[in-house]
Order: C-alpha cells, then sequence, then structure tokens
C-alpha cells in the first residue's frame, strides 16, 4: 500500500446476467498519466466493465477500485474525480446541448467557462439545438464536450468517437494528447485502430469477459509473428525448416517458401533460412490491424496462445 | 398512392404479437366490469319488488354527485338502463383510456424510439403504422363490445338496448381512436400525445359532467364525446341517431391526421423545434433542479386541470341542495352514505375529493414513475457518473411527486373552498375547512407513490403494474359493494380507509397507518434501487 493506488485496478472481476456471462475473471490496469487503450469485438464486456467502475452494475467477483476505492460504496466521492462519456448517448429531447453540458459539469462540481467556449467553438457545436434534433454525430460532441470540459483528473471514454467525422475525429485526437500532456489519465474504449495507435500508451485487449493480452503496443506487437516470405538457392526439405522454434503455418514449394515467425525467434529462423542461400527476402511486422484481428478472433478459442500476458 | 398504406398487415401482425398479453387483458377486465355489475344490479332488484326500483332510481336521477359522475339514467329508467348506469360512462373512459394507450404505443412511442426508422427503410408504407395502430384499437374496441353485448344478452337484458350500448361504446372507442391519431401527428413526443388525447378526455369529461348536473348547461353536453354516449339512451330511448355525431367527428379528425401526417417530417412533430438557451440557467445545476426542469410540463398541465374541476366542483355544490328539496331522495342519499353527514352538499363534496384524489394519485404515480423513464432513455447514466448519488437522483423525482401531489389537492381544496366562502358568506370558515378536506386523501395518494417507489426499487422491468394497482383501487372503490366484492379485498384499496370529509369524523388511526405503510414502501423501494444494478 506503499505507493498511490493506480487510478484503475481490476482484478478477476465477473459479471453475469442471468445466462450470460459478461465477465469472466478480467483484469485490467490504468497507470496514473496514461492514456490506456481498451480493446475487443462487440458485446465482450468493456462496457459492463465500464459501468461496474461507475458504480452502476455490481460486480459478481473479483475486486474492481477507482483510485483505490470501491466503486460500488463510494460512487459519489470518487465520482467527482472523473468525467464520463457513456457508450450509448441519449440527450434529453428538450433540453438543449448547452444546458446538458452545464448540468453535468455542475453535477460533477463545476464548470470551466473558458475551457468549455473553446471546446465548442473547436468541435463546431451549436449549444442551442434541443436534445432531439442533434445528428448522432452532434450528440456524440455534446457528450464529449460535457467530459472534456471538466478538470477531472481521470476520463472514462466508452467509444468516444463513434459518429464522429474524419475532421471532428482528429480534433478528438488533439484533446486527448493535451489532456495527457497535462498528465491526467484517460481509459479509451474504441474500435477505431488508428486512434488508439495514435493516442494509446497502453492497451488491454478483452475477449468474452477476459483480458487476453495487455501492455504497451510495442510489446503487444512483439507477442504476434512477423510474417517471411523467402525465395532460396536450395530448396529445404519441409522437416529442416519445420523443426526451427519460431515457425509457424510453413508453406514450402520448391525453393519458395512462406511462413509466420515469433518476433522473439526471427534472428535463429533467418540464420536458417541463410544457410539455404537467400536470393530475395520480405518480412512484414504485423500490422496493428492484424494484431487485432489475431488477438479478437483466435485468443479465447485456441489454447496455445490464449493467455499470452505481458506482465504490467 | 395506395404504396403509403403497404406493410400495414404484417405491422399489424407485429403489433398483436407484441400485445399478446397486454389486449385480452384489458378486452377481458372491460368487459367482466360490464357484465358482473350488470349482473349484480339485476339481481338487487327481483320482480316482487318494484317500488323499491322506482324509489332508487328516483334518487339516483336527482342526485348532482351522480349525474355528475355517470349523468342521467335513461328515459324511462328501465332496471336493464340502472344495471348500465354506472358503466356506460366510467367503464366508457376505461376503454377510451386503454384507445389512447394502444394507438399512441404504436405511433408515436415507436417513431420517438426510433424503430420506425428501421421498419421505414423496409417496405412500409407512410401512412401504414398510424392505420395499423388505429385498426388495432379499434379491433379491441370492437371485441370488447361484442363480448359485453354477447354477456347483457346473455343477462336477458333487452336486444335493442343491448345493440346500442355496444355500438354507443364502439363509438366512443372510433372517436378516441381518431383524437389519438391526431394527437399523435401534433406532437413530437409520446408524452405529448397522451396529454393531448387524454386532455381531450379530461375535458369531455367536464363538459357532460357541468352539462348533466348544472342546471341551464345541459347544451355542454353535446359538445362531449361522453356526453353523446348518454344521449343515445341505451336501455332507453335507445337513440341511434346520435350516434351519427360521433361517427361523423371520427371520420373528420381521421382526415385531419393523414393530412397532418402528410405534412411532417418522421420523427418530427408539426410545430418545428425551436432553438433553446446556449447556456444553462441558474436552477439547472442539481438533480432536484433536473428533476423540476423535467416534470415542471406535467405539473403545470394538472394545476390547470385542478382549478377547472375546482370550479367545476364548487359550481355544483351550489346546487346540491337547492335540487334536492325532495325529503324522499334526501333520505335515501343518507341511507346510501351509510354514515351520519350533515348535509348533501359536504356528501357531494366528499365524494368528489375522494374521487379526484384517485386522479391525483395517477399523477403522483406518473411523476414518481419518470425515474424508471430516465433509467430506461439511459438518461440516468451520465447523472449517477458525477457526484450524484443514487439517494439524491430518487428522492429529487419521489420530492416532485410527493409534493407535487400535494400541490395539487390544495389548490383543488382552495378554488372550491373560495367558491362555496363566497357563496355562503362564510370563507373564513370554508376555505380552511375545504383545504383540510381536500388534503385528507393525501395519505392514500402517498401509499400510491410509495407502492411505485417500492416496485421501481425491487423488480423495475414491472413498473407499469403501479397503474394496474390504481385501476384496481379504483374498480374496488366504484363497484367493490356493487359486485359483491370480499371486504378485504375492498380494504387492500387505501382510499379505503379515508374520512368522509367535509362533514364526517376523522380518526387518526387509519391516517397514521397509510402514512406509515407510505413511508416503508418508499424506504424499501429506495434501499432495493440503492443496492440494485442500474440500466
Ligand atoms: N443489462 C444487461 N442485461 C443482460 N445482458 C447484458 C446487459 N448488459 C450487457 N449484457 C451482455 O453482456 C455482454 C457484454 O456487453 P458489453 O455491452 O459490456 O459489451 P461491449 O464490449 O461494450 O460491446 P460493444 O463493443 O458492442 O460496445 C454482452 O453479451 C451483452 O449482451
Ligand atoms: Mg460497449
Amino acid at each position: 500500500m506503499g505507493s498511490p493506488a493506480h487510478p484503475i485496478e481490476i482484478e478477476g472481476l465477473r459479471k453475469r446476467f442471468g445466462a450470460t456471462i459478461a465477465l469472466d475473471g478480467l483484469d485490467l490496469t490504468v497507470r496514473q498519466g496514461e492514456v490506456h487503450g481498451f480493446l475487443g469485438p462487440n458485446g465482450s464486456g468493456k462496457s459492463t466493465t465500464i459501468r461496474i467502475l461507475l458504480g452502476l452494475l455490481r460486480g459478481d467477483g473479483g475486486v474492481a477500485r477507482l483510485f483505490g476505492g470501491d466503486p460500488w460504496a463510494r460512487a459519489e466521492t470518487l465520482h467527482r474525480r472523473l468525467a464520463y462519456v457513456p457508450g450509448e448517448v441519449t440527450l434529453w429531447p428538450n433540453l438543449t446541448g448547452g444546458e446538458v453540458i452545464d448540468l453535468l459539469a455542475r453535477l460533477r462540481g463545476g464548470v470551466n467557462p473558458t475551457t468549455r467556449a473553446r471546446l465548442l467553438d473547436r468541435f463546431e457545436l451549436d449549444p442551442t439545438k434541443k436534445g432531439r434534433s442533434y445528428s448522432k454525430g452532434n450528440r456524440q460532441k455534446v457528450a464529449l464536450v460535457a467530459a472534456l470540459a471538466s478538470d477531472a483528473e481521470l476520463l472514462i471514454l466508452d467509444e468516444p468517437t463513434s459518429g464522429l467525422d474524419p475532421l471532428m475525429e482528429r480534433v478528438f485526437q488533439q484533446c486527448i494528447e493535451e489532456i495527457r500532456d497535462q498528465g491526467r489519465t484517460v481509459l479509451l474504449s474504441s474500435h477505431i485502430l488508428s486512434e488508439v495507435e495514435q493516442l494509446c500508451d497502453r492497451v488491454s485487449i478483452i475477449r468474452a469477459g477476459r483480458t487476453v493480452r495487455s501492455g504497451s503496443l510495442d510489446e503487444l506487437r512483439e507477442l504476434t509473428r512477423t510474417s517471411v516470405q523467402a525465395v532460396l538457392e536450395r530448396a529445404p526439405s519441409p522437416a529442416e525448416l519445420d523443426g526451427v522454434t519460431g515457425v509457424h503455418e510453413l508453406r514450402a514449394e520448391g525453393t519458395r517458401v512462406a511462413m509466420t515467425v515469433d518476433a522473439a525467434h526471427l534472428g535463429s529462423v533467418l540464420a536458417v533460412l541463410g544457410s539455404h542461400g537467400i536470393r530475395s527476402l520480405t518480412s512484414q511486422p504485423p500490422s496493428l490491424e492484424e494484431l487485432f484481428v489475431h488477438s479478437y478472433d483466435r485468443a479465447g478459442r485456441t489454447g496455445h496462445d490464449a493467455r499470452h500476458e505481458v506482465a504490467p | 398512392m395506395s404504396g403509403s398504406w403497404t406493410g400495414t398487415g404484417s405491422l399489424l401482425r407485429l403489433a398483436l404479437r407484441r400485445d399478446r398479453i397486454l389486449l385480452p387483458s384489458i378486452v377481458g377486465g372491460l368487459a367482466l366490469l360490464v357484465i358482473a355489475s350488470a349482473q349484480a344490479t339485476i339481481a338487487l332488484y327481483p320482480d316482487t319488488d318494484p317500488q323499491r326500483l322506482a324509489r332508487d332510481v328516483a334518487g339516483v336521477a336527482g342526485n348532482p354527485a351522480f349525474l355528475a359522475m355517470y349523468g342521467p339514467l335513461a328515459d324511462p329508467p328501465t332496471l336493464d338502463a340502472f344495471a348500465v348506469f354506472k358503466t356506460v360512462v366510467m367503464g366508457g373512459v376505461f376503454l377510451a383510456i386503454a384507445v389512447v394507450a394502444i394507438v399512441r404505443r404504436h405511433t408515436r412511442t415507436e417513431e420517438e424510439e426510433g424503430r420506425f426508422e428501421l421498419l421505414g427503410a423496409g417496405v412500409v408504407g407512410r401512412r401504414a403504422p398510424l392505420l395499423a395502430a388505429c385498426l388495432m384499437a379499434m379491433g379491441m374496441v370492437a371485441v370488447t363490445c361484442l363480448i359485453c353485448a354477447a354477456g347483457l344478452a346473455g343477462l336477458g337484458m333487452d336486444p335493442t338496448g343491448t345493440l346500442a350500448f355496444a355500438l354507443d361504446w364502439a363509438a366512443l372507442g372510433l372517436v378516441m381512436t381518431a383524437v389519438t391519431a391526431v394527437a399523435a401527428q401534433l406532437t413530437a413526443t409520446a408524452r405529448g400525445c397522451t396529454t393531448i388525447a387524454l386532455g381531450v378526455l379530461g375535458v369531455s369529461f367536464g363538459l357532460r359532467a357541468a352539462g348533466d348536473a348544472v342546471e341551464g348547461a345541459g347544451a355542454l353536453s353535446w359538445l362531449s364525446p361522453l356526453g353523446w354516449m348518454l344521449k343515445v339512451q341505451p336501455y332507453g330511448q335507445n337513440r341511434f341517431w346520435v350516434l351519427a355525431i360521433p361517427v361523423t367527428v371520427a371520420v373528420v379528425l381521421f382526415a385531419v391526421a393523414a393530412r397532418l401526417l402528410e405534412r411532417r417530417d418522421l420523427g418530427a412533430g408539426l410545430v418545428a423545434e425551436r432553438p433553446g438557451p446556449a447556456a444553462a440557467g441558474r436552477w439547472l445545476g442539481s438533480a432536484l433542479g433536473l428533476a423540476w426542469r423535467l416534470q415542471r410540463g406535467s405539473l403545470l398541465v394538472w394545476t390547470v386541470a385542478l382549478l377547472l374541476v375546482g370550479v367545476l366542483i364548487g359550481s355544483l355544490a351550489g346546487s346540491v341542495a337547492s335540487m334536492l328539496d325532495d325529503p324522499a331522495t334526501q333520505d335515501l342519499l343518507r341511507r346510501m352514505s351509510g354514515s351520519e353527514v350533515p348535509d348533501l352538499t359536504s356528501l357531494f363534496l366528499a365524494a368528489e375529493f375522494t374521487f379526484i384524489s384517485l386522479a391525483v394519485a395517477g399523477y403522483g404515480i406518473a411523476a414518481t414513475l419518470r425515474l424508471r423513464g430516465e433509467e430506461r432513455d439511459l438518461h440516468t447514466e451520465p447523472v449517477l457518473a458525477t457526484a450524484t448519488s443514487r439517494w439524491i437522483f430518487l428522492g429529487s423525482h419521489l420530492l416532485i411527486a410527493l409534493l407535487g401531489s400535494t400541490w395539487l389537492l390544495l389548490v383543488l381544496g382552495a378554488v372550491v373552498g373560495t367558491m362555496r366562502g363566497l357563496a355562503t358568506g362564510d370563507l373564513a370558515g370554508q376555505l380552511p375547512t375545504l383545504i383540510g378536506a381536500a388534503l385528507a386523501p393525501l395519505p392514500a395518494v402517498w401509499v400510491c407513490v410509495g407502492l411505485t417507489t417500492l416496485i421501481f426499487g425491487l423488480v423495475p422491468r414491472w413498473t407499469s403494474g403501479a397503474w394496474i394497482l390504481l385501476v384496481l383501487f379504483l374498480v374496488v372503490g366504484e363497484f367493490g359493494s356493487l359486485l359483491g366484492l370480499p371486504a378485504w379485498l375492498q380494504e387492500v384499496s387505501p382510499f379505503a380507509h379515508l374520512p368522509s370529509l367535509p362533514g364526517g369524523s376523522v380518526t387518526a388511526l387509519p391516517l397514521i397507518a397509510l402514512a406509515a405503510a407510505a413511508t416503508v414502501a418508499v424506504s424499501t423501494g429506495s434501499g432495493g434501487f440503492r443496492r440494485r444494478d442500474v440500466g
């Protein structure tokens, strides 16, 4: 207990809704001052985790800590220190956007008029429209401005950019970068990979209510295989390559070979290939997209690398 | 042109499927009410005792309280007419409310929640949803009328009168379907649609109550759909030609609704959205401020309604004594009231105050159900993610429900008290007495608010059950003794334990018990809400 608590600490969190198991032992740690990406396929339990963190739902097992406190028991006091953008933004039909922004800010403890005005300007949002007459993207902007206008030390954002156009997406990214520069913490649930790549210091990937990967993007990249294609001078016998540690999905046709290689064994594999004389070689590090598709798709199913976790 | 109707059939099937429990419950409940109360009345008057019927009929016919509530008896006052005396209008009101609920549910509510956009992109014509909703409501009305007619005929009642009764109800259902169809085009919200449609129903009731009970105001009944029903006089003169009025009005209203539908956009009302303030006012800064902002409109509408009702009752009360010179009538009324009541005006006012308090309980329930509405619309989530605690969120709406219902009864008492005070020259005496009398049912109203909170806290999915409870209280109060319901069932209703004020004596115990029950229900419900998941 010596060091100050992380803003968010979750261990082995469980939650079921009737027969549906929404969270099945989820772990998540968000450190002070980082932008943490929270990723996972639809229905994997991101919004459920966030709702438990906010004390809206009660976890069935495991531990969830917000600023070191119990979010269920001490919700109101903890909430003064955070701002939230819900996954599904619905505005009161007869309140204007400006009124909603002020209301939520005041309920949290106050509004900073300068930040508010600047954000309205940057997001090109008309605050005089009534809730029901906003378009989807503009509804989203109202929720965003309400959260970003606060001085809260933690921002919990559940798919905050869904419905935003690319220009507004860029404004959002600038805002988050400023917030990171101020040393504030952000939990960002998102399906938009470029956004995650641009903003996040670390990410946690979950699937079916469990954390399957967690770490910095570079660390995660290392967990994924690089694809390697080569044309060799002498055709290798399949057994020669298949036996090498780190080689997967080997395809060989004469002197042409293609495979994927664990990042950690790239060197030794290249040495084996070199011993057959390399005519040409292409090697591609995994794109972020491959990394995610790989995690989303395979992590839960194949026992093989389901729990490749990097210690935080 | 024909394209705008396509898809009506599939929408109708979908709607029937969604309401497969609701519809039979409404139809069965209404039919049971009509048939059982007719049977009970007929059983009261065996053929051997014609004088008794004549005497009771005379007593009912002259009593302004009855006239205001149920309208005049048909002429000639047959036993069959007596058997449906209470149900023609009161049952009709229930039928009308059901029609409003069904039409709204399948038009405005769907549109508000964006479900039509999914359908609208398919093969559903522009007019199809409205048509399907209206057909559904009319189908419900038709089946109800058929079952009622079959039941009443089965009791051996006059066939022509039975036909008149059934057509009477059908015509009311038709008019209210058309009214709701128009209301659904005028506003952009389901709530607004209900307010307009039920407002029309309330004004109809008020017009015919005034027309039937106030001397010289008889013409007002002809302006009211509920008044038209009584003018038909089922089991009396059976004036079928009167039905031409509601049918014509309905046709005109349907045409208006169709025109309005052409002129507006999906999801919008007719009145274009105006921009509002760019920043929140001083009041909109707390959970209570938000609750007040969301609820003030409906409290205003209710306040106006109770002002009007107060004026109506205040002016009726004056004519009570003068219209009841006949000693036999006075004697009957005293016997029927059971307890010792000093004067008939008090008896009348006490009955009206209790009845209106049931409507105010309806306000209390609706105001409390805002909690669930906010939760279901996901508005609660961002609010509870701030420093607002669950207690404060719950308390803010609850406070408005409790204080709002108090305020409404206060308005009623003040208006009636002022009018009586001016009429009798005893303002200083009448005003406090009648304000006190109007506030007397408050504990029962609060019990209704408490029960709603209890349901919200423990079984949020069943919040509409609060309305079922209110209907139960209304039915056992209105029809309980007539139907010979067991005493315990009648006493389930908190309204059965109220003193008869003004005039009657007050015992503290029942009122304290009611207040205690309300407190327990509210705190149990709040505790439940504190412990359950939100969303
Ligand atoms: N109130 C609820 N009742 C029943 N099941 C629920 C409820 N809320 C969530 N679930 C279920 O829990 C699981 C996790 O849902 P959750 O909303 O957390 O997913 P998500 O990761 O946010 O998905 P998305 O990316 O689509 O937003 C889903 O299977 C969902 O159907
Ligand atoms: Mg989600």
